[in-house]
C-alpha cells in the first residue's frame, strides 16, 4: 500500500494506545494515592518528576502556586500544547482518521469522532471525576469500542496490519515507561525495609491499571509483589498487553505486510528483541537489575521503531531489486 | 404558486392530484409541449411522478439529502454569508429524458468534436498544420494561457491528448443543440452523474417503470480501459493512478470514487517520485513504477521544475519522465489550449479541416473582442448579449446583458476597454428548461444544460446522457454548481422506443437456448409510428 | 571570434538532501550566428545527464541525484565562434502594424507579469521613443544605464521592474525586463536573451571572470515588406548594440523561460553557492576566421 497511508495508519493506531495507555497510567497512580495513609508501610511515595521524565510530560520547572502532581495531571491529560497529552493524542488521532476516511471503517470513523467531541466536552466542562466515573474510565472504554469495531470490521489486509502495528507498538512502549515510573531504581539511601512495601504497591497498583489484576492472580504462582508483576508485564505471552505479547502481534503484523520480511531489518530488529526477552525470561532478574532491563528494552524498541519508518514509510526508499507488478 | 383548474392542464387529464406545471412561454421545455401535455417520450414518468404526489416528494427530496451526506457525496458551497459549507450535492428528482433518436445525434456530434479537438491540441504541439494554412491565426495560440510550452514537439504514446472530455451542451428556444464549451482540461462531475443514478434508483424507483434507460455504471470501465491503452508499453500489466491535490479539494470525493471503482490507487503528489525519468510510487514494499496517471490536477502544478515552481502538489522530473515516454498523463499537458473561449469558435473550422464535415451541432455564434471589427458590433448590442471572460471557468465574471443594469453596462465597457483579449461575447441562448422541484413539493420550468462525457481510448465512447445542470433560482441561466446550481438525473432510452425491458445497470441473466431482447432498427421503426 | 568558456558553480548544503532535480540551461547556442565547437559537461556527484531542446531552442540538460548528498559541483567547458552581426534594419514605425509582423512577433509582446507601474513606465516610453523602432532601441540602450545603477544586490532574482524603478538600481536581469516592458509598450516584440558576454577587466585582455549575462532582442522589421524580419540583439546594461563579444545560450519571454539553473531538492537545509564562468579568447587576430 502507499507508504504515506500506511504511515497515517500506524500512527493513528499509536495515538489511540497512547491516549489509552496514559490515561490508565494516570488512574492508577490515582488509586494508588487513595489507597496509601501516611503510615502505611506500604504507602506508596510517587515519583511525580519520574513521570514527568519518563512520559515525555515537558520540563520539571513547575509554575508556582500548584504542586507538581496538579500540573503533570493537567500536562497530560488536558494540555493541548504538549503533544503527548491525552486531548492531544486523541485529536491526533482523529485528524488522522479524517485523511483515512476511505481506508478505515466508516463505524470506526464514527466512534474516534465521536470520542473526541465528547473528551474536550468534558475536559470543558472540567469533570475529570474519580473512579469509574472519571475521564479516564471514559478514555479506556472508548478506546476499546475504537479497537473493537476496527478488529470487527476491517479485512485483515495491509491497512489493518500497520493500524495494528502501531496500537501494538505504542501498548509496549506505554507498559515500559509504566514500569519505569512505577518500580524506579532503587536509591542506596533509602531504607531498603520500607522501599519493598512500597515497590509491591506500586506494581499492584500497575497490574491494576493495565487491568491485568485477574489474570495475573490465575496465571502466576506468586503474590502480586514487584518482580512477579514486573515478570508478568515484560513477559507473558497469555496476557495481550505484556510487552512479549506486544511485540509478537506487531512481529506477525510487519510479517503479513512486509512482501520480503526476510530482507527487513526491522522485522530482523524485531525478532532479536523478541529472542531477548525470552532469554531475560529465563534468567533471574533481581530488584536492581530490573530499571535497568527496562530501559535496554525501551532502548531497543525504539531501534524498532526507526526501522519501522525507515523501511516502510519511505525513509530510505530504493528501486527494489525484485520484480515487482 | 396557485393551483389552477384541472381543465387548464391536460396533464392533468382531470387528475386532481396531478403536480400543476406550466411550461415556460417561449421556451423550450425538456418534458412539456407547450400545449401542456408531456412530450410522448415524458409520459410515462410525468404520470409516476404525479403518482408519487406532492407531499411525498418532498419526504424523498429530504431522504435523498440524508443519504447524499451520509455517503460525502457532497461539494463546497460559498453560502451568501461568504463562508464555505459542505453540502450535498444537489439531485432534483425529476429526470431529464432523451430519446434514442436524439441522443444518436447528440453523441455523433459530441464524439467528432472530440475528435477534431484532439487533431488540433496534436497539431498546435506538432506541425501546427491548421495555423499555416491559415484557419486559426498562430498570435491566437501562442497568447493561450493554455499552450503549454514544455508540451511542444511530444506525443503521446497512443496519439490521445483528451482522453477526458466534456462537451457542454444547450437547446435553445428553438429546440436546437448548441455547444456552449468545450471542457479538455480536467473535466469533472461524472461522479455525480454515476451517484445521482444509484439514488434516483433507491429513492424513486417507481419513475422508472416502463422505461429502459441506457446504464451509466461501465464509465470507471471505460476510463481504465483508456488509462491503460494509454500507457507505454512494457513488460507487465500497466499501473494506473488517480493523482488528486487531495482531500481538501472540492472535487476530492470524485477522485477517491473513480480511484476505487477502477481499483486503482488515489495518490498525492508527496507519493510519487521520479528517479531519472520513471515515476514510482512509494509504497511500504518499496517503489512500484506507474505507467499511467489519470491527472486530477492542472497542469501547471504538476512539475516545480519546468512548470510552477512554486507548486507543492507537483513532482519534479515529472516533465522529463513524460518526455522520455515513460509515463502517460491523461489528459495530456497542453490539452488546455483547446479549452479557451476564443479557440471555440474555430472548432467548427477545426471539424471541417481535420475531418471534411459539417459540424453535427454547432457553436453558440461567438464574437472575438480583441478584433476591432467584431468588437464594435458586439458594443452597439452589448446589452443583448452574453459576455464572458476568456480565461475564468464556472461561471464566473459573465456578463448577462439583458439582466444588466446600466451600471454593470457601463463597467463591462470600461473591462473590455482595458483588456479586449480577455474577452468573447456570444448571443444570449435562452436556454431549455426542465420541470423541477422547488420546495413545497411544488414544480416549476427551471433552465438546463447537459454535460456528456467522452472517453477516448481505443475509440472515442460517449456515456448516455451525462451530468444535466439546473439553475436553482427562478429565471436565472447560470447553472453551476459553484454558483449555486443543482442537477437532474439524466435519461438515454433504449432504441426500442423506451418500453419494454425494466430499468437496470447490469445485464439480466439469460436463459439458455432462449433468444435474449435486444434493440433493433426493425423494432425502433415499428414503434415509432404508435407514439 | 573564438572563446572558450569554463563554467563552474559548487552548491554546498547545510545538511545532507536527497532528491535533487535540476535543469540547466548554460551551453552556448548552436544556432548559424554562432557555430558551437565542443561542450563538456561534468556533475559530482555523478548523474546521468538528459538533454532536450526547449520550445525556444534553448538546449536544456537535466540532472538527478536521489542519494543524500550536502555539496553539488557542477563544471562545463564550452567552445564556441561568434561573428559580428549583420548591421540591422531600419524601417519606419509604420511597419509595427502589419497584421504578418504582429501575428510572427505575438508572444513576445506580452506584459511582464507582475505588470509594472503605468505611470513610471509611460514618462520614460515618452523619453525613448523614436519615429523609427530602431532608434527606440538606441535611446533605450542608453537611457536604462543612464536613468539607473548598475549595483549588484540592490535586487534579488525574483525582482520585478517596480523594484527597479522604485529602487533605481539592479542587475542586467532587471535592465532587460524594463527593456522588454518599454520595447513591448511601443508594439516592438522583444526577448530576453541570456548568455556569456566576454568583458576583460585589466589584467588581461584574452580572459575574463564574467557572470552569465543578460540582454535583449527586438524585432525589426526588415524594410522591404517581402523580407523576414530580424531579432536585433542589444545590450541596455552596456549601451549598444550586440556583437561578438555576447555569446548567447537562449531565449525566452523573460528570465524565467531561460534561467541558468533551476532546481529542486528534498530537505530544509540552506543552501551557498559559488559560482564563475571563465572566458578565455582563443584566437588572437581581429576577427574571428
Amino acid at each position: 500500500m502507499l507508504a504515506r497511508i500506511a504511515h497515517d495508519l500506524y500512527w493513528l493506531g499509536r495515538h489511540i494506545a497512547r491516549a489509552e495507555h496514559t490515561a490508565r497510567m494516570l488512574d492508577g497512580l490515582f488509586q494508588v494515592e487513595l489507597e496509601g495513609g501516611a503510615d502505611d508501610p506500604r504507602s506508596v511515595s510517587l515519583s511525580w518528576e519520574s513521570v514527568v521524565v519518563v512520559m515525555g510530560a515537558g520540563s520539571l520547572a513547575q509554575p508556582t502556586g500548584r504542586s507538581l502532581r496538579d500540573d503533570v495531571v493537567e500536562r497530560l491529560t488536558s494540555d493541548r500544547s504538549n503533544a503527548v497529552s491525552i486531548v492531544s493524542s486523541v485529536g491526533a488521532a482523529r485528524e488522522g482518521a479524517r485523511r483515512l476516511r476511505d481506508t478505515i471503517p466508516a463505524e470506526a470513523w464514527e466512534a474516534l469522532n465521536t470520542f473526541n467531541l465528547e473528551l474536550q466536552q468534558r475536559l470543558r466542562d472540567g469533570d475529570v471525576g474519580t473512579g469509574s466515573q472519571s475521564i479516564y474510565s471514559y478514555v479506556k472504554e472508548s478506546s476499546a469500542l475504537y479497537w473493537g469495531l476496527a478488529a470487527a470490521t476491517m479485512q485483515r489486509d495491509d491497512a489493518h496490519s500497520f493500524l495494528f502495528a502501531g496500537g501494538r507498538i505504542e501498548a509496549a512502549a506505554m507498559v515500559l515507561r509504566m514500569l519505569r515510573v512505577a518500580l524506579p531504581p532503587v536509591r542506596p539511601t533509602d531504607d531498603e525495609g520500607s522501599e519493598i512495601p512500597r515497590r509491591d504497591g506500586n506494581a499492584l497498583a500497575l497490574l491494576r491499571a493495565v487491568g491485568g489484576f485477574q489474570a495475573f492472580m490465575r496465571s502466576a504462582a506468586a503474590p502480586p509483589r514487584a518482580e512477579p508483576v514486573a515478570r508478568f508485564l515484560l513477559f507473558e505471552r497469555a496476557f495481550p498487553d505484556s510487552v512479549a505479547a506486544s511485540t509478537d502481534f506487531l512481529h506477525r503484523m510487519l510479517s503479513r505486510a512486509d512482501s520480503e520480511p526476510g530482507g527487513s531489518t526491522a522485522a530482523l530488529r524485531l525478532a532479536r528483541l523478541i529472542a531477548d526477552l525470552e532469554l531475560r525470561r529465563r534468567s533471574e532478574l533481581g530488584p536492581d537489575e530490573l530499571p535497568t532491563a527496562f530501559r535496554e528494552i525501551q532502548h531497543e524498541l525504539e531501534q524498532v521503531e526507526r526501522e519501522i519508518h525507515s523501511r516502510y514509510f519511505g525513509g530510505d526508499l530504493d528501486i527494489p531489486q525484485r520484480a515487482t507488478a | 404558486m396557485s393551483s389552477p383548474a384541472p381543465d387548464q392542464h391536460p396533464t392533468a387529464g382531470g387528475d386532481p392530484e396531478a403536480l400543476p406545471y406550466a411550461p415556460l412561454e417561449g421556451r423550450f421545455d425538456e418534458a412539456f409541449a407547450q400545449s401542456g401535455r408531456p412530450h410522448s417520450h415524458t409520459e410515462g414518468m410525468i404520470e409516476s411522478l404525479n403518482g408519487l404526489g406532492s407531499q411525498r416528494l418532498q419526504a424523498l427530496g429530504e431522504r435523498r439529502d440524508t443519504i447524499f451526506m451520509q455517503r460525502g457525496i457532497t461539494f463546497d458551497s460559498t453560502e451568501p454569508d461568504g463562508q464555505t459549507r459542505d453540502r450535498p450535492f444537489p439531485l432534483d428528482l425529476v429526470p431529464r429524458v432523451i430519446s434514442a433518436a436524439e441522443w444518436e445525434y447528440i453523441s455523433s456530434g459530441v464524439q467528432q468534436r472530440v475528435q477534431a479537438l484532439n487533431r488540433f491540441v496534436a497539431d498546435v504541439y506538432g506541425d501546427r498544420e491548421i495555423i499555416r494554412d491559415g484557419i486559426v491565426p498562430w498570435r491566437l495560440v501562442a497568447t493561450r494561457p493554455g499552450f503549454a510550452r514544455v508540451a511542444d514537439g511530444l506525443e503521446p504514446p497512443n496519439g490521445v491528448w483528451c482522453h477526458v472530455s466534456g462537451c457542454d451542451l444547450v437547446r435553445d428556444n428553438n429546440g436546437i443543440w448548441r455547444v456552449l464549451e468545450d471542457n479538455v482540461r480536467v473535466p469533472s462531475g461524472i461522479s455525480y452523474v454515476l451517484e445521482n443514478r444509484i439514488a434516483m434508483g433507491r429513492i424513486v424507483p417507481e419513475l422508472f417503470a416502463g422505461y429502459a434507460v441506457r446504464p451509466v455504471a461501465n464509465y470507471p470501465e471505460l476510463l481504465l480501459d483508456a488509462l491503460l491503452a494509454a500507457a507505454p508499453t512494457r513488460v507487465g500489466r500497466p499501473t494506473v493512478v488517480v493523482w488528486t491535490p487531495g482531500p481538501a479539494n472540492s472535487a476530492y470525493f470524485e477522485h477517491a470514487f473513480l480511484a476505487r471503482q477502477m481499483g486503482v490507487e488515489l495518490v498525492e503528489g508527496s507519493d510519487l517520485v521520479v528517479r531519472d525519468a520513471a515515476c514510482y510510487m512509494k509504497t511500504t514494499n518499496g517503489l512500484r513504477r506507474v505507467d499511467a496517471i489519470y491527472r486530477r490536477i492542472d497542469e501547471d502544478f504538476i512539475d516545480p521544475l519546468e512548470l510552477r515552481a512554486d507548486s507543492v502538489l507537483g513532482v519534479p522530473g515529472l516533465m522529463r519522465a513524460y518526455r522520455e515516454g515513460n509515463v502517460s498523463i491523461a489528459n495530456a499537458v497542453g490539452t488546455g489550449v483547446a479549452d479557451d473561449k476564443a479557440i471555440y469558435h474555430f472548432v467548427p473550422d477545426m471539424i471541417r479541416y481535420y475531418l471534411n464535415e459539417e459540424p453535427v451541432i454547432a457553436n453558440v455564434p461567438t464574437w472575438l473582442l480583441e478584433d476591432p471589427e467584431q468588437r464594435d458590433y458586439v458594443e452597439e448590442r452589448i446589452d443583448k448579449m452574453v459576455v464572458k471572460p476568456t480565461g475564468e471557468a464556472g461561471g464566473k465574471g459573465v456578463f448577462i446583458g439583458p439582466s444588466a443594469s446600466d451600471e454593470e453596462v457601463a463597467r463591462q465597457r470600461d473591462l473590455i476597454a482595458e483588456d479586449p483579449g480577455n474577452w468573447i461575447a456570444q448571443e444570449v441562448i435562452w436556454l431549455s428548461c426542465a420541470p423541477t422541484l422547488v420546495g413545497g413539493g411544488e414544480m416549476a420550468p427551471r433552465c438546463v444544460d447537459l454535460r456528456p462525457f467522452a472517453v477516448y481510448g481505443d475509440e472515442i465512447e460517449i456515456v448516455p446522457g451525462g451530468l444535466t445542470r439546473v439553475a436553482m433560482r427562478e429565471g436565472s441561466m447560470i447553472v453551476n454548481s459553484s454558483q449555486g446550481g443543482g442537477s437532474k438525473d439524466t435519461w438515454v432510452l433504449g432504441g426500442d422506443g423506451g418500453r419494454g425491458r425494466p430499468h437496470h445497470d447490469f445485464d439480466p441473466p439469460t436463459m439458455p437456448d432462449l433468444p435474449q431482447v435486444g434493440w433493433t432498427e426493425q423494432g425502433q421503426q415499428q414503434q415509432q409510428g404508435s407514439r | 571570434m573564438r572563446y572558450s568558456i569554463i563554467y563552474n558553480a559548487e552548491y554546498r548544503y547545510a545538511f545532507a538532501v536527497t532528491d535533487q532535480q535540476n535543469a540547466l540551461r548554460i551551453r552556448p547556442a548552436d544556432n548559424g550566428a554562432q557555430t558551437l565547437e565542443g561542450f563538456d559537461l561534468t556533475i559530482d556527484p555523478a548523474a546521468r545527464l538528459y538533454r532536450h531542446s526547449d520550445y525556444f531552442g534553448t538546449e536544456v540538460i537535466q540532472f538527478a541525484i536521489s542519494e543524500s548528498h550536502d555539496h553539488l559541483r557542477i563544471s562545463a567547458e564550452a567552445r564556441v565562434s561568434t561573428e559580428e552581426p549583420p548591421p540591422p534594419p531600419d524601417p519606419g514605425a509604420d511597419a509595427l502594424t502589419g497584421k504578418a509582423f504582429r501575428d510572427r512577433g505575438a508572444e513576445y509582446l506580452g506584459e511582464l507579469e507582475p505588470a509594472a507601474d503605468r505611470e513610471k513606465v509611460s514618462a520614460l516610453a515618452d523619453e525613448v521613443r523614436g519615429d523609427r523602432p530602431l532608434q527606440t532601441l538606441r535611446s533605450l540602450c542608453e537611457l536604462i544605464p543612464d536613468r539607473f545603477e548598475y549595483r549588484p544586490g540592490a535586487t534579488y532574482v525574483g525582482s520585478t521592474v517596480d523594484d527597479l524603478l522604485e529602487g533605481g538600481a539592479g542587475v542586467c536581469q532587471d535592465f532587460v525586463h524594463l527593456g522588454l516592458t518599454l520595447l513591448r509598450g511601443e508594439g516592438i516584440p522583444a526577448r530576453y536573451v541570456s548568455g556569456y558576454l566576454f568583458a576583460p577587466n585589466g589584467d588581461s585582455a584574452d580572459s575574463a571572470e564574467v557572470n552569465t549575462h543578460a540582454w535583449l532582442e527586438a524585432l525589426i522589421p526588415a524594410e522591404d515588406e517581402e523580407d523576414e524580419p530580424v531579432w536585433v540583439a542589444a545590450d541596455p546594461t552596456n549601451r549598444s548594440f550586440a556583437g561578438d563579444d555576447h555569446v548567447k545560450i537562449g531565449h525566452g519571454r523573460a528570465y524565467s523561460d531561460v534561467p541558468p539553473i533551476r532546481g529542486v531538492y528534498r530537505g530544509r537545509a540552506e543552501s551557498s553557492v559559488e559560482a564563475s564562468v571563465r572566458m578565455t579568447r582563443l584566437d588572437r587576430s581581429a576577427n574571428g576566421n
